[in-house]
């Protein structure tokens, strides 16, 4: 389903048409990209990610919490969380990046596996994910700035936080009790 | 009926419906008078407007909160520690109620504005003073002396207690008198622990007891027992924590005398150079933008420290050009908060077994062990400062930015971490004078009312207690076997601890202080002052208990008097 946001932001794409003349050749293919992409928005549930990116943001957060004996990271619906946090709490760059970081990352693995991350197999999305999780450790033990802007580390906390917010997270997993009725200061763990 | 005409007749106008408009509203109404209360916010319904019970999973933003909306409209009040995605609502909006502060003196005016005000939203920790902190002043030559002490004030606490249920301890410390207590809530396994490990060292002169918090632990007068759920910013559908929604204004409509008005914003009290009285308050109607007149034979400023201070500024006459009851120049002097944060936390090792079900809406308490001595202090400061904090397992929340993926990852974020014990200090601060709220000479709100510019900062008394917060925290954590200690050492901003108070100070001359002993101001009689504006001095104890008693006891006196035909 289109929601009323898509249909006016893809009204506003086409309304700068008529404008031609006055933009650059890069901005042309800009608005061209965006007009691919919103014509991918039409047609999924997603407001932020297009259907690839989505594919990639839900596996690469089932590689970080996956299915055990409880629900992981799609049993979840993390990565719907994560949609609707680049379209309504980041701000465009933080968005833009996250997006840029998951070409990358699709670039990154036709080099090495020659296939696109979310057509590769369990492992090697696994393999993948510990080098940038590696390369993200790094950057914060050298207390590199911006570390945590990095678009890797934005999915990894985006998909530690929706999980454990998510039912099965707080049900299944960390077996909370929300409305205990009681307080127990010494009960056993 | 012109524009100003007076619409209605009340005999008392209370000024706000937060914790002291309810209380005078209720005593007022109970004693037999016809009262109006003007709230400027909204009216609000328990079932509709208090979300306690929402999961995080039904929240957009899983608790992150409205990030754009809230940066556009809430930059200030976002900063408050019981500011959250579902509690925002009750905090106002920065864009139509704006503030200044000099560039680098920054303050947080936390406000509120719905009926409730911000008793929907307090951290609900209640403590007495004693005669320690009502004679401070006068023993230190700060500000002004105190014109009351413990004892015209200790019924009032007695009578406030019974009625908004505190749950505690009594510990017979002669500077934190018991309260009138409900049953206790739980210390856990490690708190207790550490209280035991406490007791054998500093001379015993720092104790660990249980927080004393105005949520009740046993019925009360149809209100259900906590039921631990945790959020109480939110609200509380079975009423079990104290706030003016959940019990004053409930006990003030049974008696058929209370009018609420919603959307009133009060912006001015007219003073009667004739009579020398107050005789009405004009209001702006928030939805309307129309004015209004109501007339009064006693009006109750209760609209929070800050803003019953800009009221009485905005209402300046040909009798008092510098704002209403300001004949001494001390309106808008004096403004207090409590300077926080100086604190430690640290591992206590052991009980990897345990852990606590349920979410207490309470901590611990390390009642002030410096300068009790009046003759003697025994630090490089005066005053003194209290902890409150406690102890915990750390969760997935403090570990997201470990190493790691997969079902391994998963575990280890899943499984509980150490105990970990905190102390964060709450500081007095000195009344002085050029801490102080002005009206900003182009400023205005929404409505057109001039608003505030607030100049505060610390002194440096209050820098030397925060300092010595951290050391104490980390001093008596180590004592208790705590390790991987970290020490807090950034103080807070004012006004962030939300215990703004003075400004309308209560004292024994005419000449120096606005109100007298029963928060009447000493120019004219039948206007009150009961909220944080009428602190002559902030103790470092939580002060809604203090502010609810002086209302109660003002309220009172004000009837006493209007049946005398004093007033």
């Amino acid at each position: 389903m289109t929601s009323r946001r898509d249909t006016v932001r893809a009204l506003a794409s086409i309304a700068a048409l008529p404008f031609f003349g006055t933009v650059g050749v890069e901005e042309l293919v800009e608005i061209g990209r965006r007009a691919h992409e919103l014509a991918e928005l039409r047609q999924s549930r997603t407001r932020a990610l297009t259907a690839a990116e989505y594919a990639i943001v839900s596996r690469a957060a089932e590689r970080i919490i996956p299915r055990t004996a409880t629900p992981g990271a799609t049993d979840a619906r993390v990565a719907d969380f994560i949609d609707v946090m680049l379209a309504d709490w980041y701000d465009a760059a933080d968005r833009e990046r996250f997006k840029t970081g998951l070409h990358e990352l699709d670039g990154r693995t036709q080099n090495l596996a020659g296939q696109i991350f979310a057509k590769t197999s369990e492992r090697q999305q696994t393999e993948l994910l510990e080098t940038l999780d590696r390369e993200l450790h790094i950057r914060r033990q050298s207390r590199q700035p911006g570390a945590d802007d990095h678009w890797f580390a934005m999915l990894k906390h985006l998909t530690i936080w929706g999980y454990y917010t998510s039912r099965p997270g707080i049900v299944e997993e960390l077996r909370l009790e929300l409305m205990p009725g009681r307080y127990d200061g010494n009960a056993r763990y | 009926m012109g524009m100003r005409g007076i619409e209605r007749d009340y005999d008392a106008i209370v000024v706000g419906s937060g914790i002291t408009g309810g209380w005078a509203a209720k005593e007022l109404c109970e004693r037999g008078l016809r009262t109006l209360v003007l709230e400027a916010g909204r009216d609000i319904d328990p079932q509709r407007d208090y979300t306690e019970h929402v999961p995080p999973w039904d929240m957009p933003f899983r608790g992150l909160g409205n990030r754009r909306a809230i940066e556009a409209r809430q930059k200030v009040q976002r900063r408050s520690v019981s500011f959250d995605e579902l509690s925002h609502v009750f905090w106002t909006d920065d864009v139509d109620n704006p503030y200044s502060t000099p560039a680098d003196k920054p303050f947080d005016w936390f406000r509120a504005r719905q009926v409730g005000g911000k008793s929907i939203t307090w951290g609900r920790q209640v403590y007495r003073w004693s005669d320690l902190d009502f004679e401070a002043n006068l023993r230190d030559g700060i500000g002004v002396d105190w014109p009351i002490r413990y004892a015209d004030i200790a019924p009032w606490y007695d009578h406030v207690e019974r009625f908004i249920g505190v749950s505690g301890e009594a510990h017979a410390l002669p500077h934190l008198p018991d309260s009138v207590f409900q049953a206790p809530m739980e210390m856990n396994v490690v708190e207790a622990a550490v209280r035991d490990r406490l007791r054998g060292h500093f001379d015993s002169a720092r104790k660990m007891i249980i927080g004393r918090v105005a949520v009740i632990t046993q019925p009360l007068q149809g209100r259900a027992p906590c039921h631990y759920c945790g959020p109480c910013q939110r609200g509380c559908v079975t009423r079990s924590y104290f706030s003016s929604v959940n019990a004053t204004l409930p006990a003030a409509r049974a008696t058929g005398r209370l009018t609420l008005r919603p959307h009133s914003i009060a912006h001015t009290v007219v003073y009667d150079a004739k009579s020398g009285r107050a005789s009405s308050v004009r209001i702006i109607d928030a939805r309307t933008r129309t004015e209004h007149e109501y007339r009064a034979r006693v009006v109750f400023l209760c609209a929070s420290a800050l803003e019953s201070v800009r009221i009485l500024l905005n209402s300046s006459s040909h009798t008092f050009p510098n704002g209403l009851a300001n004949g001494s120049g001390a309106l808008g002097l004096g403004v207090m908060d409590h300077i926080k944060w100086g604190g430690a936390s640290g591992v206590i090792p052991g009980w990897e077994d345990r852990q606590t079900i349920g979410n207490r809406p309470n901590g611990i308490l390390v009642p002030r062990f410096r300068n009790l001595d009046r003759n003697a202090r025994n630090s490089a400061f005066i005053r003194g400062y209290q902890f409150q904090g406690g102890a915990g397992r750390i969760g997935w929340q403090g570990r997201t930015r470990e190493p790691g993926l997969g079902a391994e990852f998963k575990k280890r974020l899943t499984t509980l971490g150490p105990w970990v014990m905190s102390l964060a200090g709450f500081g007095e601060t000195l009344a002085r004078d050029e801490n102080r709220a002005r009206l900003h000479e182009t400023l205005r709100d929404a409505w057109g009312i001039p608003t505030l510019h607030i100049d505060v900062a610390w002194s440096p008394n209050e820098l030397a207690i925060h300092r010595d917060m951290t050391g104490s925290a980390a001093e008596i954590l180590e004592a208790v076997g705590a390790r991987e200690i970290v020490r807090r050492t950034q103080p807070s901003v004012p006004g962030n601890t939300n215990h703004e108070m003075g400004g309308a100070r209560m004292g024994r001359d005419k000449r120096t202080s606005v109100l007298n002993s029963w928060n009447q101001a000493h120019e004219v009689p039948n206007l009150f002052v009961t909220d944080g504006a009428c602190m002559a001095s902030s103790a470092c104890q939580n002060p809604s208990l203090t502010y609810m008693a002086l209302t109660a006891r003002a309220a009172n006196h004000a009837v006493d008097g209007l049946s005398r035909r004093e007033l």
